[in-house]
């Protein structure tokens, strides 16, 4: 007859297995979850910003937005998934003015994302806030929601001239009249460089998507970054928990994942 | 009689879909498509299904074992045809072809399965994920990278089973004169597949 | 088979891929296919990267061009170029716009119709060149050749020294640059005073203190990406401790917003400032006196060879600008003056420097030099962290030639004869045609040059153009000048062409990029330097056979030989396949580290010092006959010894201050060059510039809308005593009030042939600083009229 195992035993042994992820030592229980999905997150650094606007530019090269041209853009209607705000404050001669480059928050709580009727935005599992074109019913409920005007309406078609369409970028789609866009933290980028690490083994590191979107990768100043926000040791989450960072209206509890940098400008 | 009339009924009315369906699939293989391609004569059925061709040796980048698997299958350049029809000139589809080639220009080819823009649709995942499950048995390569392949260019060994790998989308080409759409190629569709093996289902999977 | 032993077999697969599907057209809301032409047919998938270097601005950036399956979709700058270490600036950004322009020429075209009529014949290169070659063959021949006059717009690199070599052996002095009209002041300061003639270079990465003077170090500065970059350094390390950059200027520009400390200043007057800081130096005897002893010449009064005494640096400085004086001009308080002159002490190194938008005035020259000698009176030329000169990388020559009579010839600019102290004078071009004075221009070379729309008298200039015999623009873009041209050979765009591009000075180590080229040409155009080498063959003897190379790239890569071997150099190699590889990788050429302290090499002046007193400037206007009468009638109020040294004279403006009150301040953007983004649809769209970006902005001070009764977005006249342009007002709180603010190079596209001022530049009045040709871009005086009132 096989031994019954004491009470002492059982009542050990699951005390010890309940116990078991608090003793193991951290990178070992992280290795025995299944692979952790990164939450990807941006960080801008407004001291070193120079206000060149080579994000802006960069961004509507790769992402095939559409020049609006004079009357649109007269109408505010020109599409900027990378915005530069200019916020001038004072009078002459004592004047400040604050340039804040503003790509989508990628809020942890979007309110664009609850507005939507259609679920053509949502948020993804490695915390992009998406907006599925082909879904999009242009009703604008989320342009009204964000509270940062991160979204943009297609008012017009866009119109490409026959050689203006050789340089349009092959990993993007184009957008039709009357749908919603916004910043896909260039995803395609994303895929694309993960695919590649794929085939040489190994996953994607911090080095890899550090400059990984198209405005990242072009800022002169180097004051843009990007990054995984789960990985505690990744540049973009050890430079949000600087004691500059802040975030666009944290009051409102939307938690963006974009973080900026400041400090208090420099006087004698 | 009368008590062999059900039975000539049942020989006749099977015998009828026999016929039918023969006839439905041969009318399938010449009218089911009527897109025009500007070879009218150029025939799958007799490269992959006669000859046995393997896909990757046009379609260059469907070849899992040259390291040039890509996104895109790539349709194959004059370059490509002339190099088995150089000298290949006793049929009016090879005069048009040869004309090409003197004109220097590609062969814009008809699309026959396409795919929204907004979809990103990466071939070489595919390949790949769809070959481990079918356990498939790889290109045969010597060492500059090219198929092995008999002296009259016919690939050696694996082109049977790299064309039913393909076949799970694009049907079997190798039945098909003329290539024709057999899958609906329908978010439906994709989805139904990506839930069956266990392959992401999150809209920027697929949707750019 | 498990998925390693797929991924090991597919090996490093091409990545990335290109996907482009065909909606079904029946359904009307599916988004659009994917506009690729070509690609639906035929697909080889083929992409790659290539390595070259910007050519939207005289930077010369590294970059690296996404090509796929023979189109550019994408430019990024190359992460290892020591310019902008894989950042690239909006202009460089959207190169593909400019590649796949719909309005570029798209072959030769000769007039087909009179002068203007717009009317064009496409032609062969053979017949363009032919025809050319011929007209200046015919010229020569005749004894006419100094009578050719090529404007080149490009500053540095290899086709401004194929421009000279042709000309020299051709026989015209007249190689016109538009140095005069965008950065001449600080670079006749560093002729006079360092005696090298060439935009000076600074140790950006080890200086603790910047002041600017104007300095739009982040917007239209030569390097202004390097610079970018460079200030992510200086914000580094605790306040006090890390750079302090401080920026004077009357406007408050986005440098002024992103500098550490901005001080207003009245329109021309930097100079008084520059020498009020420098009289506190002297006063408190902070200046370097060890660096000022031993490299410097005129500090203190001397006298020459024949005895005669002359003033020194000291003299004038301490008796003419007391910091009371500098405020009472500058309206920077006397206070201020005081704390900026003792924070560059303390935070040495410490460099001051101007903007030629700065120097840009009636006394330009002086400014410029008073400026240039803060830098002598902190000891930091040639040091760490100072103020540095660029050196040129040790390209191999090209075989000397034997340069025609007729080159030493006057130049019909002026420049050397009646502006003794220019080097070119570009603005005073078309009165020199017009009148045919000294003598009269017989054939115009357009290269990257559109005087009609960036320089002023605009329609003076369509006059000039009109009374050349032949006019020829190598232009690739239809723009004002070409309307009046017999002839056009397109160039290539710099995407498509092969060469050496050497970068405007900064860093002062060398530094040389590659430009290769990342597409096929789209059209029948051709790289000028191989329009250059033809046409000087055709032309037969002598240039012929000072152009012994196949083409423009053969002519570059001899002289890329030179680099083979030298030391210290970023890229080592032993052959020159294995250089060009090299510089591909590496994003670009370089030698570093600067030789610091090395004075046999540093000063190329008559003393071999750095001069406050520049004897160049002496001997030039000892050369001068009447030079007092001369004086008199430029009206420069300044006599003596004083020209010869940093000094400072009220600017003059023109128009009358009752009839225009506003002074104008024309200022070049990040986005619009003095030459023009406006073909670029991406430039003009720029979220910074609001919704009215597309048009053409008048910067006026709130208060002084409010006067006027004007609204913000309605449209005003701005008229000078040049001319008039219709602009949309814009309530600028960062405008001085009593200046109106336009910002250069903006306007019409496609341009407009009849327009009567074509760009912003028409509005300023021609004035120049007398004796050193320095177009005053701050010179002009203006009044707002509302539209229709």
């Amino acid at each position: 007859m096989a031994e019954q195992p004491s009470r002492r035993g059982v009542l050990g042994t699951i005390l010890s297995a309940l116990a078991a992820p608090f003793l193991l030592p951290g990178k070992l229980f992280a290795a025995l979850r299944s692979p952790r999905k990164p939450k990807w997150g941006m960080v801008i650094d407004l001291d070193r910003c120079t206000g060149c606007q080579s994000c802006v530019v960069a961004c509507r090269v790769e992402n095939n937005v559409p020049v609006a041209g004079p009357e649109l853009n007269e109408q505010d209607r020109a599409i900027f998934w990378m915005d530069m705000l200019t916020v001038p404050e004072g009078k002459y001669p004592d004047l400040r003015t604050q340039f804040i480059p503003v790509p989508c928050n990628h809020c942890e709580n979007a309110p664009c994302v609850k507005a939507c009727p259609v679920h053509a935005t949502y948020i993804n599992e490695e915390g992009i806030v998406a907006q599925i074109w082909g879904r999009c019913i242009g009703c604008r409920y989320c342009t009204t929601a964000c509270p940062y005007s991160r979204r943009y309406f297609n008012w017009k078609a866009p119109v490409w001239s026959e050689s203006q369409k050789q340089y349009l970028n092959p990993d993007v789609a184009t957008r039709p009249v009357g749908v919603v866009e916004k910043c896909t933290l260039c995803h395609h980028r994303i895929r694309a460089r993960r695919m590649k690490a794929r085939l040489e083994g190994r996953e994607l590191t911090d080095a890899d998507v550090r400059k990984l979107p198209a405005c990242a990768q072009s800022c002169p100043a180097d004051a843009i970054t990007f990054g995984d926000l789960n990985d505690p040791e990744s540049e973009v989450s050890l430079l949000s928990r600087s004691p500059r960072a802040f975030k666009l209206l944290e009051e409102l509890g939307t938690h963006p994942k974009l973080t900026y940098l400041r400090e208090a400008k420099w006087k004698e | 009689m009368t008590r062999h009339l059900p039975l000539a009924a049942i020989y006749g009315y099977f015998g009828a879909m026999v016929l039918g369906m023969l006839g439905l699939r041969y009318y399938a293989s010449t009218h089911a498509t009527n897109t025009e391609q500007p070879i009218p004569t150029f025939s799958h059925e007799v490269h992959v299904g006669k000859n046995k061709i393997a896909c990757s040796t046009c379609h260059e980048f469907t070849n899992l074992a040259d390291g040039k698997l890509a996104r895109r299958p790539g349709i194959p350049s004059v370059q490509k045809c002339m190099e088995c029809h150089i000298d290949t000139k006793d049929k009016p589809g090879f005069q048009l072809l040869h004309g090409f080639y003197e004109r220097r220009e590609s062969i814009v080819w008809n699309r026959i399965h396409t795919l929204p823009g907004h979809v990103y649709f990466p071939h070489h995942r595919h390949i790949r994920a769809l070959a481990e499950k079918q356990e498939l048995k790889l290109s045969q390569t010597d060492d500059s990278g090219y198929i092995k392949h008999d002296e009259k260019g016919v690939a050696l060994g694996e082109a049977e089973g790299q064309a039913k790998l393909c076949a799970n989308c694009h049907g079997e080409v190798k039945y098909m004169s003329k290539i024709r759409q057999v899958r609906s190629l329908s978010m439906g569709w994709c989805v139904s597949c990506h839930r069956e093996n266990n392959a992401s289902i999150d809209c920027l999977t697929c949707h750019q | 088979m498990n998925r390693r032993h797929f991924l090991k077999q597919a090996g490093a697969a091409a990545a990335g891929g290109l996907f482009l599907g065909g909606c079904d057209s029946r359904d009307p809301y599916a988004p659009e296919k994917a506009p690729v032409p070509g690609t639906d047919a035929f697909h080889t998938w083929q992409e790659k990267l290539v390595s070259s270097a910007c050519g939207q601005c005289p930077a010369g950036c590294g970059i690296r061009v996404r090509v796929v399956e023979g189109r550019a979709v994408r430019i990024d700058g190359h992460p290892g170029c020591p310019i902008n270490q894989g950042g690239l600036g909006p202009k460089g950004q959207s190169g593909l716009q400019l590649l796949y322009h719909p309005d570029r020429i798209r072959s030769p075209i000769r007039r087909d119709g009179p002068r203007g009529s717009g009317l064009w014949k496409p032609v062969s290169w053979d017949e363009a060149i032919g025809e050319i070659a011929g007209r200046l063959k015919e010229l020569r021949a005749r004894g006419d050749s100094k009578g050719l006059v090529v404007l080149d717009g490009e500053p540095r690199g290899m086709m401004p020294q194929l421009w000279d070599r042709f000309l020299l052996v051709y026989g015209s002095p007249n190689h016109v640059d538009h140095r005069s009209a965008t950065d001449g002041g600080k670079v006749l300061a560093m002729a006079y005073m360092h005696g090298v003639p060439e935009l000076p270079a600074y140790d950006w990465s080890r200086t603790r203190y910047v002041l600017g003077f104007g300095a739009s170090l982040f917007e239209s500065w030569c390097q202004s990406i390097h610079l970018a970059r460079a200030a992510t350094q200086w914000r580094r390390g605790m306040p006090g401790q890390r750079v302090k950059f401080v920026q004077v200027s009357p406007r408050f520009s986005v440098t002024a917003a992103k500098a550490d400390e901005w001080v207003p200043i009245e329109p021309g007057t930097y100079g008084a400032l520059a020498l009020g800081l420098a009289h506190v130096l002297i006063r408190d005897e902070a200046y370097d006196k060890d660096f000022v002893h031993d490299h410097t010449f005129g500090f203190d009064d001397w006298k020459d060879a024949e005895g005669r005494p002359h003033r020194g640096f000291r003299d004038l400085v301490t008796k003419d600008y007391p910091p009371e004086r500098a405020a009472q001009v500058t309206g920077v308080s006397v206070r201020t003056i005081e704390r900026l002159a003792r924070e560059m002490v303390d935070h040495r190194p410490a460099v001051s420097l101007a903007d030629g938008g700065a120097a840009a005035a009636t006394n330009g020259l002086g400014t410029a030099m008073s400026i240039h000698a803060l830098n002598a009176l902190l000891g930091n030329l040639e040091r760490p962290g100072g103020m540095l000169v660029q050196r040129a990388a040790p390209l191999a020559p090209w075989p000397a030639v034997e340069p025609d009579a007729a080159a030493k010839a006057p130049r019909v600019d002026g420049a050397g004869t009646d502006l003794p102290l220019a080097r070119g004078f570009v603005q005073g071009l078309p009165e020199a045609i017009l009148s045919g004075k000294p003598y009269p221009v017989q054939a115009l070379l357009l290269y990257r040059s559109n005087p009609v729309f960036s320089k002023p008298d605009g329609r003076k200039w369509v006059e000039a153009l009109q009374k050349i015999p032949l006019v020829v623009s190598f232009s690739p873009l239809p723009d004002e000048s070409t309307f009046w041209a017999d002839l056009v050979l397109p160039d290539h765009t710099y995407l498509e062409r092969w060469e050496i591009v050497e970068p405007v000075p900064s860093m002062g180590y060398p530094v040389l990029t590659l430009r290769e080229p990342a597409v096929k040409p789209l059209h029948d155009t051709l790289a000028s330097g191989d329009a250059l080498i033809r046409l000087a063959r055709a032309i037969g003897e002598p240039t012929a056979a000072a152009f012994p190379w196949e083409n423009y790239r053969t002519a570059c890569e001899a002289r890329l030989k030179g680099l083979l071997g030298a030391k210290n150099a970023s890229v080592a190699a032993t052959s020159p396949g294995e250089l060009r590889k090299g510089i591909e990788l590496a994003g670009g050429w370089s030698q570093q580290p600067y030789p610091f302290e090395q004075w046999d090499g540093a000063f190329a002046t008559l003393s071999k010092r750095f001069e406050f007193y520049s004897r160049t400037i002496a001997k030039r206007l000892a050369e001068v006959p009447d030079l007092e009468k001369r004086l008199e009638s430029m009206g420069v109020a300044t006599r003596g010894d004083d020209l010869c040294l940093p000094h400072w004279e009220p600017p003059r403006f023109g128009g009358d201050p009752g009839e225009y009150p506003f002074l104008l301040v024309a200022y070049r953007g990040m986005n619009h060059a003095e030459g023009g983004a406006r073909h670029i649809p991406f430039l003009r769209e720029l979220p910074a510039a609001g919704r009215h970006s597309w048009s053409e902005m008048a910067e006026i001070h709130p208060d002084d809308l409010a006067r006027l009764k004007i609204k913000e977005g309605g449209f005003v006249w701005v008229e000078s005593p040049a001319g008039r342009r219709r602009m949309m007002a814009a309530a600028s709180p960062g405008t001085r009030p009593g200046t109106v603010g336009v910002v250069l190079g903006n306007g019409a596209w496609p341009p407009a042939r009849d327009e009567q001022t074509p760009g912003a530049a028409s509005l300023l009045v021609n004035r120049s600083d007398p004796l050193a040709g320095i177009l005053a871009l701050q010179g002009t005086r203006v009044r707002v009229r509302k539209d229709g009132a």
